[in-house]
């Protein structure tokens, strides 16, 4: 519950734009494949329930261990859409959508922790000089 | 019992309120920016400058004591010392749709940092004014 943890979530958010992209990467790479299954990530808030279950389950989902806290955001599932529910086209836009996409979330979530360590920073010069 | 508003002052207590808030409201700016693409997320945050303006405007109402003048007040000094302006800045959801504005996140998110350095180099000239006092009385 503090400027530290505020780096944790910005931390979780590009772990899993991180994440994103990789399965994007996979997905755009595989559009002709026969048989592939379109992967979309979907994601979810870390909260106080989703902690206390990752700490039963001795995990904390695909964001390492910030994940799971209150204000991160962690992969809640990841869909694997049926072999004819996309066609083609649909699926080669959707994959550099999601490339697209994944690359500025994690680039705004870049800019936040920057925005954050400056803030902590600043802090540290409280009383400094004279 | 000493509290940092004894040595400090009341306007000091108000000023720490202001840098706590904005920290706070920093790191909610951030999680609602991790929160972007998260599906039924609201986006929070927190109004803490009602609670300073009561503090300053009507110090009767306020955890700071009937007495707004920088008298000693020893029951309202320990509260402030302890933090009671904090405990009244309430996180909530922003009105509206679920879903985060990215706009006003970042750049509310900059506002903020700006004010936070404004807030503590206001903080770090008291001490230093401080400092220049307890110079001079060894001096003399």
């Amino acid at each position: 519950m503090s400027i530290w943890s505020a780096i944790g979530s910005a931390e979780s958010a590009m772990n899993v734009h991180r994440y994103r992209s990789i399965m994007a990467a996979e997905n755009a790479a595989n559009t002709d494949t026969p048989g592939y299954r379109f992967k979309t990530v979907i994601l979810q808030a870390g909260n106080n329930q989703n902690l206390r279950n990752a700490q039963a389950n001795g995990g904390a989902g695909w964001s390492g261990p910030v994940g799971a806290m209150e204000g991160a955001v962690r992969v809640g599932s990841v869909h694997e859409a049926p072999n004819d529910e996309l066609g083609d086209r649909q699926r080669e836009l959707m994959a550099v959508t999601q490339m697209i996409e994944s690359k500025a979330a994690f680039e705004l979530a870049m800019r936040s922790a920057t925005l954050l360590k400056s803030l902590a920073l600043s802090s540290l010069e409280i009383g400094r000089g004279q | 019992m000493f509290s940092a508003s004894d040595i400090l002052g009341r306007n000091f207590s108000i000023l720490s309120a202001g840098l706590d808030g904005l920290a706070m409201r920093e790191r909610l700016h951030a999680e609602n920016i991790a929160n972007i693409d998260t599906e039924g997320y609201q986006a929070r945050t927190v109004d803490f400058e009602s609670t300073l303006k009561n503090a300053i405007d009507e110090p009767s109402n306020s955890p700071l004591g009937a007495n707004g003048a920088g008298l000693p007040n020893s029951v309202s000094d320990a509260a402030v010392g302890s933090g009671a302006l904090q405990s009244n800045f309430q996180v909530k959801a922003t009105p509206g749709a679920p879903g985060v504005n990215k706009d006003h996140e970042v750049s509310e998110m900059m506002n903020d940092n700006i004010r936070f350095r404004v807030l503590s180099q206001q903080v770090t000239n008291r001490i230093s004014e401080l400092r220049s006092v307890i110079a001079e009385i060894g001096r003399s």
